[in-house]
């Protein structure tokens, strides 16, 4: 009985659900389409109440932390929660104060996101410059080559450089560049294709054991 | 079917290897060894050419002897009958044999099984015999015959012993009847010492109440030396010469000899004196040591040094003192270069005008705008808003200009997200682009968050008109903006504006399944231009305007006047650029000519 | 034939991995190349339980449901084949995750793992952490989980961007080793400069082979390895002009 509910019962439901989606969008049959349709719109409702056990494990993570040293943090980041799906109801509940929510995103959340994406260029910047202390292989030859190239080409130099530059950039995105993309992406496909197949059939259950 | 040693899964019969955990699985069959075919586990011949697999004085399994019951567990006594012991039956055939003036032993007879008679007169078994030479003519002066076992009554003075007799029992004790039959032989642990009380309760074997009787046997010589008298104290009784070891366990005289209660219940029910059973524990509350008077040293010094450890106080096991790897030699100096490298590069154009940059170029953002350029009036246009707050600083000025133009053609824009910030920063950025807010109602329309990405976009391009408008909350429907507007077929454009690949990848896929007529053109990062370059050569996209520098460009077509603040972003970010390029040259320098991290 | 395509794709998948499912129970399980970056894994387990320091395993903000499910899916597998060895040791680690969808199925792994020890009870709550659904926010908060939960080592395999590179930059600034396994070109520039053992693109998808060595990971990476060279095939067919 434990063995029917913990594994066959789920993966029944798993493989089942998943063959069902699969041949809906390889047979857009109207019986076998709507059925997918339905079985996606759960997904999102489930999905969506996943958000919920997201936000109850970070406040339960934070509120653990608060205690210890270092903890303002955490209390910050539990306030700024709680403000934010205070005022996001509000603007539901009550149009009128719809103008706090935009508010609270245009001068709060949006700088604080920015000036984090902000850091990315700076840590890359760092990055690049002890690049060759940590790696000395040829691979490391080509980045070093196709940063440069990349940077530089992008650059509005006045002319020749400029132009030869330019060129020089366009010929790297368009060949080497997209040569090592598009094998990079092929394998990539074919690691997602075989992954999803070994769901689909069972074979992998990442809901049971 | 085979299961594994190792992870106890199912395999199918004939698998060598367990399909879950790669364990070998155990061989499977017998090898013949006449023909070398595989037989299976339980063959005892050859299916291919009965030669027999199984060598002959290897005893089949069928053959063997049936196995004697086991007991069951935890208990030393049977509680039912076992079957006869071998050495019992035979000995009993012995008895049988012996002539009726023999003397058998009593004891194993009493031993029988309920409903077998002993025979009248038993033979003396051969161990008897010879017990009976070696011992002397003389009778034992000082020694009285060890009186009988437990529970037989002992004989009045000169008669003959009881355990000589062939098996003369005296009746039983009536008595009370208790609710189950004593399963064993009840036994007196005292017994053996002659007691105040003659009575004693005779042996009950296996539920057996009447006692056998037999026929009385012939005294032995060497015990027809016993006195004929008893001393008076004893009642009659010949009293027994107790040996010098039995000595101490003899009763002292006066003290009444309590009676054990008698065990009621489970397999020892009828025995006395067994161990009072605590409640819950087999324990008594007060369990005396049981040491040697005189312990070895090496138990004294081991004892002493348990003792000595659990006497110290409790030590509660160190935080991990997690050692960090010593900070890397310039860590600190490293960033803080790199930073104020940076922050200058960025600042310094702002300040002083640098004229190191020509006009940015970019082919795409002109071909696009020649699109949009023959869009028709009141045409309603479809926006993707890809973007959130992190990314708000480049594509605000990618999305900026295109979403200008479009008002400028006096498009009707229809706003969807599949990222929930999404249709909030395209609310902040259409409020700075439109001029008359007032319009808004009449140009703009703002249908939210798509959940669910692709099966979201996917529905939303087929039902446009069901969904709800994110600002006023009335249903798109009854918006005069969507009244000829249901699903993507009544779109004359879309615009994707993605700042990552899944996004743009999404809303093309869909499109091109849903409408693959209606055009489509692209504002995206400057990070994601590579991956949609292909898309514009397969022709997915009619346009694109990419990064900062399309942006400008795109700006500078529309002669907005936001021409300067792109001068100096594009400069600034020339600037970084430049010096990434020559941190990442010197860097490279330093640390191939100083050696690599060990 | 672009409604083909799939169909054939998928039927051709099928057919290799139940010919190397065949094949596999007449045989041993072949064995995988070595990939430093899921090779050092036990070894740094060891070290944790030594050091009483958890490991930091960043899963990256692939959502269920999304373009990223599989490689979270696969970063998921990888977590398994670490579970139980961790949580026999005394020391699980601390995973953060950037979507809600993914917090149930880590949670549930060391629920089960646990379970499988007999001891449910001494599972905590917090050993799956969700950080923040913003891929720069994401990255920040696990930048700052190396820094307070002083991490023995970093673990980060999923699906992120080159936010990936706040994530190495902290770990690299606390000089603890880290492994970083990423199948995203912006990932890939910006965790390549880092000091990191990396898995690039597909060797994230042998993770679970390496970590788990189980028979039907191996059979997939088999399976994957016969389809690549197919499409090579294929390639250089057209290419050549001979398809």
């Amino acid at each position: 009985m434990d063995r029917l509910v913990k594994r066959i019962l789920p993966t029944s439901i798993a493989v089942g659900t998943g063959l069902l989606v699969l041949l809906g969008y390889l047979l857009p049959v109207p019986p076998l389409a709507s059925v997918r349709d339905e079985l996606i719109r759960w997904a999102v409702i489930i999905a969506a109440f996943a958000f919920i056990l997201g936000f109850f494990n970070l406040l339960r993570v934070h509120s653990g932390r608060a205690r210890k040293p270092g903890g303002i943090y955490s209390v910050i980041l539990i306030l700024t929660a709680m403000t934010s799906l205070v005022l996001t109801l509000a603007a539901l509940l009550i149009p009128s104060l719809r103008f706090l929510g935009d508010w609270w995103f245009r001068y709060v959340l949006s700088p604080l996101q920015a000036t984090v994406a902000g850091l990315i260029a700076f840590v890359l910047a760092v990055a690049a410059f002890r690049l060759l202390r940590h790696r000395r292989e040829a691979g490391v030859l080509v980045f070093l080559v196709a940063a440069l190239v990349v940077l530089l080409g992008t650059l509005p130099l006045p002319a020749p450089a400029g132009n030869w530059l330019a060129n020089l950039r366009t010929w790297w995105m368009n060949v080497p560049a997209m040569a090592g993309m598009r094998g990079l992406l092929i394998g990539v496909g074919l690691g997602v294709l075989l992954v999803g197949l070994r769901v689909l059939t069972g074979s992998d259950r990442p809901y049971s054991d | 079917m085979i299961y594994c040693p190792k992870c106890g899964t199912a395999n199918r019969q004939g698998s060598k290897f367990c399909n879950e955990c790669g364990a070998p699985l155990p061989a499977t069959g017998l090898r013949c060894p006449m023909c070398g075919a595989m037989n299976p586990a339980g063959n005892l011949y050859c299916d291919r050419c009965s030669a027999r697999l199984i060598p002959a004085e290897r005893v089949p399994p069928e053959e063997e002897k049936p196995e004697r019951p086991s007991p069951p567990k935890g208990i030393s006594l049977p509680s039912v009958p076992l079957g006869e012991e071998e050495w019992l039956s035979e000995l009993r055939a012995e008895a049988l044999d012996l002539a009726p003036e023999e003397e058998a032993p009593g004891w194993p007879g009493e031993l029988e099984a309920p409903g077998e008679p002993p025979t009248p007169e038993a033979a003396i078994p051969e161990w008897l015999a010879e017990l009976e030479e070696t011992v002397p003519e003389a009778p034992p002066p000082a020694e009285k015959p060890t009186p009988p076992l437990a529970g037989i009554p002992v004989p009045p003075s000169g008669e003959i012993p009881e355990w000589l007799r062939d098996v003369e029992f005296a009746p039983p004790i009536q008595e009370e009847p208790s609710a189950q039959p004593p399963p064993v032989a009840e036994v007196d642990v005292h017994a053996g010492m002659p007691s105040a009380s003659t009575t004693v309760p005779p042996i009950l074997i296996e539920g057996e109440e009447e006692i056998l009787s037999t026929a009385p046997a012939e005294i032995p010589d060497w015990l027809k030396e016993a006195p004929a008298e008893a001393p008076p104290e004893y009642g009659g009784l010949v009293p027994a010469e107790i040996p010098e070891w039995l000595r101490p366990l003899q009763p002292r005289e006066g003290v009444a000899v309590e009676e054990e209660p008698t065990e009621t219940e489970g397999f020892l029910s009828g025995l006395r004196g067994l161990l009072p059973i605590g409640k819950g524990l087999d324990m008594p509350a007060t369990a005396q040591p049981l040491l040697p008077r005189a312990p070895r040293p090496a138990a004294v010094a081991r004892a002493e040094l348990l003792q000595g450890l659990l006497s110290r106080p409790l030590i509660t096991p160190p935080t991990a003192e997690i050692r960090e790897a010593p900070r890397q030699s310039g860590w600190v100096l490293t960033r803080f270069l790199v930073g104020v490298i940076l922050l200058a590069a960025i600042l310094l154009p702002m300040l002083v005008r640098l004229p190191l940059f020509g006009p940015p170029t970019a082919p795409t953002a002109e071909a696009l705008f020649a699109t949009v350029n023959h869009l028709p009036g009141n045409t309603p246009v479809l926006i993707a808003w890809e973007y959130g707050p992190a990314e708000s600083d480049e594509m605000d000025r990618v999305a900026g200009p295109l979403i200008e133009h479009l008002l400028r053609r006096e498009a009707r824009l229809i706003v969807v997200s599949t990222r929930m910030e999404g249709p909030a920063a395209a609310e902040a950025l259409l409020a700075s682009r439109l001029v008359d807010p007032s319009e808004r109602s009449r140009r703009i329309a703002n249908l939210g968050y798509l959940p669910g990405q692709a099966a979201g976009v996917r529905e939303a391009l087929g039902n446009l008109g069901g969904r709800t408008e994110a600002m006023t909350g009335l249903p798109a429907s009854q918006l005069d903006i969507m009244a000829d507007v249901h699903s993507i077929a009544d779109v004359g454009m879309v615009v994707i504006l993605a700042a990552q690949p899944d996004d743009l990848k999404t809303w093309l896929e869909q499109i091109s399944v849903a409408n693959p007529n209606v055009p489509v053109v692209a504002g995206v990062s400057a990070r994601i231009e590579l991956i949609s370059t292909p898309y514009l050569a397969a022709g997915q996209l009619r346009g694109m305007v990419a990064g900062l520098t399309g942006g400008a460009v795109y700006e500078r077509q529309l002669d907005t006047g936001w021409g300067r603040e792109y001068e100096y972003y594009l400069t600034s970010i020339g600037m970084a650029q430049l010096a990434i390029a020559a941190l990442t040259v010197i860097g490279a320098l330093i640390f191939l000519v100083g050696g690599r991290k060990r | 034939m672009t409604s083909i395509l799939p169909w054939l794709l998928i039927i051709i998948a099928l057919g290799v991995l139940l010919w190397t499912a065949i094949r596999a129970r007449r045989g041993p399980v072949p064995s995988t190349r070595p990939l430093p970056a899921f090779d050092g894994l036990p070894a740094e387990l060891g070290h944790s339980a030594e050091s009483g320091a958890p490991i930091l395993f960043t899963l990256g903000s692939g959502a269920v449901g999304g373009d990223r499910t599989l490689t979270s899916i696969a970063a998921l597998e990888t977590l398994e084949g670490v579970a139980d060895a961790a949580v026999a040791y005394g020391t699980p680690p601390i995973v953060a995750v950037g979507d809600p969808t993914i917090l149930p199925l880590a949670e549930d792994i060391f629920l089960r793992a646990w379970n499988r020890r007999g001891t449910p009870e001494r599972y905590n709550p917090t050993t799956v952490q969700f950080i923040g659904i913003q891929p720069t926010v994401y990255a920040a908060g696990v930048a700052d989980l190396l820094l307070h939960e002083r991490a023995h080592a970093h673990v980060l395999i999923g699906s992120m961007d080159e936010e990936a590179a706040l994530v190495t930059h902290a770990a690299e600034g606390r000089g603890i080793p880290q492994s970083v396994a990423a199948d995203r070109l912006p990932a890939l520039g910006a965790v390549y400069p880092a000091d990191a053992r990396l898995a690039i693109g597909e060797e994230l998808y042998a993770g679970p082979a390496r970590i788990a060595a189980l028979p039907r990971y191996i059979r997939s990476l088999r399976a994957q390895d016969v389809l690549r060279f197919l499409v090579v095939f294929l390639i250089l067919m057209k290419v050549l002009g001979l398809w």
